[in-house]
C-alpha cells in the first residue's frame, strides 16, 4: 500500500517509489541515495518535526515538509 | 573564463594537492595533520565559505593543500559545491586526494565517481579504515582500486597513519605523463547516445575556450545545471550548444517523460552498489553499538530538549564565567599600560594630545578588541567541541520543530542564546549554519538579544527609577528584545528570503570523540580571524570616537565644544520626542556605539559625577517614563562597532550598513511609542 514517508513508523522498512520535493531538492535527494526503488528504514518518527531515516549507511534528517512529499510502499 | 585568483601567501611550493570529500568524512583532520597548526584560513574570492590552505615538505618537495568544502556532489546545489567544482575544473590542482568514510563506503563514492569525470587525478583516501574493520567491513582495496582505476591508499587521519602512502601514491600520480583510461559510468543507451551528440556538438562549436572536458560539459547541460549555463550564455559558440541542449532535455523530458537526474544519479548508484558488492566484504556484526542506545535518550522526544537546553546552559556559564576573570584580566592589563604610558609620556613632556591619542585612542582601542577574545575563544572550543562529536547535528534535529515555526533553522536557537552573553561571538556561532540565508537571518536578529554590557545601563536606571520593580523592568528589556529579533526575523524572511524556506535535509553523522587538537586549531582560527578582520575596523572607529572628543585640541575630553559635543547638540533635536532631549544623551549614545557599557561613564563624565552619583543626578534628566524609553533606545540602536564589524567580516558592508539602519530605526520607533504612548496613557 502506497503511503507517504511520514506515515511510516519508527524500525519499518519502506521501498521509496516516488518523490516530488522540486527540482533541486529531489536531486539532492537522489545524491543521497534516496530515489526510486530504493529500500529505507525509518529511524525516528515522532509525528511532528523532522524524521529520520537510514539510507544505506548513513542517517539522514529530512524535515515534515520533504517527507510528505515522498510516497513509499511498505515491503 | 573567470580564473579565481588565489595568491598564495605562503611559500613557493612544488605541488598543490586538493582534499575534496563529504562532510563528516575526517577531511578536516586529515588536512590538520597534514600541515599541522600552519595554514591559512580566508575566504573563497567573492564567497563568505571558508578556504583553508597549507604547505608542507615531503621528501624534497613542497606540497600545497587546498580544503576544498565538504561537499556531497559537484552539482551547483550550494555555494560550497561551486566553490569546489570551480577549483577541480578551473585551477586544476595538479591531485585531488579524496578522502571517503570506510564505513560509509557507497555514498561517499558518489562524490568519487563526479570527481573522476571532471578528468581531474584523483588518488582515493579510505579514512577510518580501522573503525570499519572494528564493524566488520572489509575491503579490499586493490579490486576497488581496478574498479574505478584510480589509487586507493588505506589511512587513518585521526592517528596520522597511512599518510606517509597517501602523498607517495599522490605525487607519483601527479609525476606519470601516461593518460590512465578513466572509468565511465554508463549511463544507458539513451542518454549515452545523447551525451555524444551534444559532446561532439560541443567539440564542433567552441571547442577551444574551455577547460572543462566535453563529456563532463555535455553532462552537466544535460542535468540542466544553472550555474554552468548562466556561465555559458556569455562565450561565443556556446549559444548553439545550449540551444542543442535544451532541446534534447525537453525530447528526454516531456516526450520520454524521463527525470534525467534520476536516471544520472541511478546509474551512478547502480555502477556503485556493484562495485561495493565486489570490493567490500561485511560480516554481520549484529550487536546494536552502545552509542547508538544513547541516540534514544539523546534525541527522546520529551528529554532531547530538556537536555539541550542544559548543554546549552553549560556552554554559556563556560563562555561567559569562565570569560568572566579573563576578560577582567585584559581589562586590567589595558588600565594599568593606559596608565603607566601616561605618566612616562607625560615625564617625557610630550603634548598633551599625542599622550591622549596613545592612551585613550589606540591603547584602548587594542583594548577592546582583544576584550572579545576570552569569550570567542572559549564559544568556539565549545562549539568544536559539540561539532565534532555529532551533537550539534542532533540539536538541530530536536529544536528544529520550534525553530522552524519562527523561520530559524533548529541550530539558529544557539547563536540567539549567545547573543545573551555577548552579540561578538554569537554572531561568529552562526558559522554553524550551512545555508547562506539562515546565516543571514540570523545575524541580523542577534543585536536584538540583549548582551551583558547593556545589562549595567538598565541596573543604573532601575536603580535610579523603578527601585521597587528592579527585576520586573530588567525583564521586561530581555522579553523586548527577544520578541522584536522573532517578529525581524519574521518580517526579513518575509521581505529577503521570500519563498526560499530551505529544505530540511541533514546527515547525521555518527557520534565520534572530538580531539582536543582539532578543537585548539579551530577555536584558534577563529579568534585570529576575529583580530585580522573586526579588530581592524574597531581600532580605527575607536580611533575616530577620540578624534571626535579630543577635536579641536585644547578642549576637555568629550565636552560641549568639542566635536562630538556639537554633534551632540546638532542630533538631539532627534531625541527630544522620545524624552531625551539634551546633547548630553546624544553624546552618550554616540560613545555607546564604541562599546554599550560606555554609555555610562560618558554620562557620568559630562555632569562630572561617579557611575554611583549619576543614580541621583539621573531624575533631574529624566522622567520615568523618559528614562524607560532611554532603556528601550539602547537595547535596541547599533549593535556595538565590535557587533557591526563581526556582521560584516561575516557578511558584507551591504548587510552591516542595512543592520545599522535598521537597529536604530527600529530603536527611534520602539522608544518613541513607549515615550508618548506612555503620555497618552498619562503616565508622562
Amino acid at each position: 500500500m502506497e503511503r507517504t514517508l511520514s506515515e511510516i513508523k519508527a524500525g519499518q522498512k519502506v521501498k521509496v517509489n516516488s518523490i516530488s520535493c522540486g527540482c533541486s531538492l529531489n536531486k539532492r535527494l537522489y545524491e543521497l541515495a534516496i530515489h526510486n526503488d530504493r529500500i529505507i528504514e525509518v529511524i525516528k518518527n515522532d509525528g511532528k518535526g523532522p524524521i529520520i531515516v537510514q539510507v544505506l549507511d548513513s542517517k539522514i534528517v529530512l524535515g515534515r515538509g520533504e517527507v510528505e512529499k515522498i510516497l513509499v510502499e511498505e515491503i | 573564463m573567470k580564473k579565481s585568483q588565489h595568491k598564495s601567501e605562503s611559500h613557493k611550493h612544488d605541488l598543490t594537492f586538493a582534499l575534496a570529500g563529504n562532510p563528516n568524512c575526517g577531511k578536516t583532520t586529515l588536512f590538520n595533520g597534514l600541515t599541522g597548526a600552519l595554514h591559512h584560513v580566508g575566504n573563497w574570492p567573492g564567497k563568505t565559505v571558508e578556504r583553508k590552505e597549507g604547505c608542507f615538505n615531503h621528501k624534497k618537495k613542497r606540497i600545497k593543500i587546498i580544503d576544498l568544502p565538504g561537499i556531497y556532489s559537484l552539482a551547483s546545489y550550494s555555494a560550497e559545491e561551486i566553490i569546489a567544482r570551480d577549483y577541480i575544473t578551473e585551477d586544476k590542482p595538479d591531485v585531488i586526494i579524496n578522502i571517503v568514510d570506510s564505513t560509509n563506503l557507497e555514498r561517499n563514492l558518489y562524490l568519487t565517481l563526479q570527481i573522476i569525470e571532471t578528468g581531474a587525478k584523483v588518488v582515493l583516501a579510505l579514512n577510518m579504515s580501522d573503525l570499519a574493520k572494528q564493524q566488520g567491513i572489509i575491503i579490499d582495496k586493490k579490486n576497488l582500486s581496478i574498479l574505478l582505476r584510480i589509487p586507493v591508499v588505506e589511512i587513518n587521519a585521526k592517528e596520522k597513519k597511512g599518510f606517509d602512502d597517501l602523498i607517495n601514491e599522490a605525487k607519483k600520480l601527479s609525476e606519470s605523463r601516461k593518460v590512465v583510461k578513466k572509468h565511465r559510468v554508463d549511463y544507458g543507451e539513451e542518454l549515452e547516445e545523447h551525451l555524444y551528440e551534444l559532446e561532439s556538438n560541443i567539440k564542433d562549436n567552441a571547442s577551444s575556450v574551455l577547460e572543462y572536458r566535453p563529456r563532463w560539459l555535455a553532462l552537466k547541460l544535460l542535468e540542466n545545471d544553472k550555474d554552468i549555463i548562466k556561465r555559458l550564455k556569455d562565450i561565443k559558440g556556446y549559444n548553439l550548444v545550449l540551444k542543442k541542449a535544451k532541446k534534447i532535455r525537453h525530447h528526454l523530458e516531456h516526450v520520454y517523460g524521463k527525470d534525467i537526474d534520476y536516471s544520472v544519479s541511478n546509474a551512478r548508484y547502480g555502477f556503485l552498489s556493484g562495485a561495493v558488492k565486489e570490493s567490500v566484504n561485511k560480516k554481520s556484526v549484529g550487536k546494536e553499538c552502545l552509542l547508538e542506545k544513547i541516540d534514544d535518550i539523546i534525541m527522546h522526544k520529551y528529554l532531547g530538549i530538556p537536555i539541550f537546553l542544559l548543554i546549552t546552559a553549560l556552554m554559556f556559564y563556560g563562555t561567559f564565567k569562565l570569560g568572566e576573570p579573563l576578560v577582567e584580566l585584559v581589562v586590567f592589563l589595558f588600565g594599568f599600560l593606559s596608565e603607566y604610558t601616561t605618566l612616562l609620556l607625560n615625564s617625557l613632556s610630550f603634548p598633551d594630545w599625542l599622550v591622549s591619542l596613545v592612551t585613550e585612542g589606540i591603547i584602548d582601542g587594542v583594548g577592546s578588541v582583544l576584550v572579545f577574545l576570552p569569550n570567542i575563544a572559549l564559544l568556539f572550543f565549545f562549539i568544536a567541541l559539540l561539532e565534532d562529536s555529532g551533537y550539534m547535528a542532533r540539536a538541530a534535529f530536536i529544536m528544529d520543530r520550534f525553530m522552524h515555526k519562527i523561520g530559524l533553522h533548529g541550530k539558529a536557537f544557539i547563536p540567539m542564546i549567545m547573543g545573551f552573553g555577548c552579540n561578538v561571538p554569537a554572531i561568529m556561532a552562526t558559522r554553524i549554519l550551512k545555508s547562506r540565508k539562515d546565516r543571514i537571518l540570523s545575524i541580523l536578529i542577534n543585536p536584538f538579544m540583549s548582551c551583558s554590557a547593556r545589562l549595567p545601563i538598565y541596573i543604573l536606571f532601575v536603580s535610579a527609577f523603578f527601585s521597587n520593580y528592579q527585576g520586573l523592568v530588567i525583564f521586561s528589556m530581555y522579553l523586548l528584545g527577544l520578541i522584536v529579533a522573532v517578529i525581524s526575523g519574521l518580517l526579513f524572511k518575509r521581505f529577503f528570503f521570500k519563498g526560499m524556506s530551505s529544505p530540511f535535509v541533514m546527515e547525521l553523522p555518527p557520534y565520534r570523540l572530538p580531539t582536543l587538537f582539532g578543537a585548539i586549531i579551530h577555536t584558534y582560527e577563529r579568534v585570529k580571524h576575529f583580530v585580522r578582520k573586526a579588530g581592524t575596523v574597531i581600532l580605527l572607529f575607536v580611533v575616530l570616537i577620540w578624534l571626535l572628543a579630543s577635536f579641536p585640541f585644547g578642549v576637555e575630553y568629550g565636552s560641549a565644544e568639542s566635536l562630538i559635543g556639537v554633534i551632540g547638540k546638532l542630533i538631539a533635536p532627534v531625541f527630544a520626542p522620545l524624552g531625551f532631549g539634551f546633547w548630553q544623551a546624544g553624546v552618550a549614545l554616540i560613545f555607546g556605539i564604541a562599546a554599550k557599557e560606555i554609555v555610562i561613564s560618558t554620562l557620568g563624565t559630562l555632569y562630572s559625577v561617579s557611575d554611583t552619583g549619576l543614580v541621583g543626578i539621573l531624575p533631574n534628566l529624566f522622567t520615568p517614563l523618559s528614562a524607560y524609553a532611554f532603556m528601550v533606545f539602547t537595547l535596541l540602536y547599533v549593535p556595538c562597532i565590535a557587533a557591526v564589524a563581526t556582521i560584516k567580516q561575516e557578511t558584507n558592508w551591504k548587510w552591516a550598513l542595512f543592520s545599522v539602519c535598521y537597529n536604530v530605526g527600529l530603536a527611534w520607533m520602539a522608544a518613541f511609542i513607549v515615550y508618548r504612548g506612555g503620555m497618552l496613557l498619562g503616565l508622562g
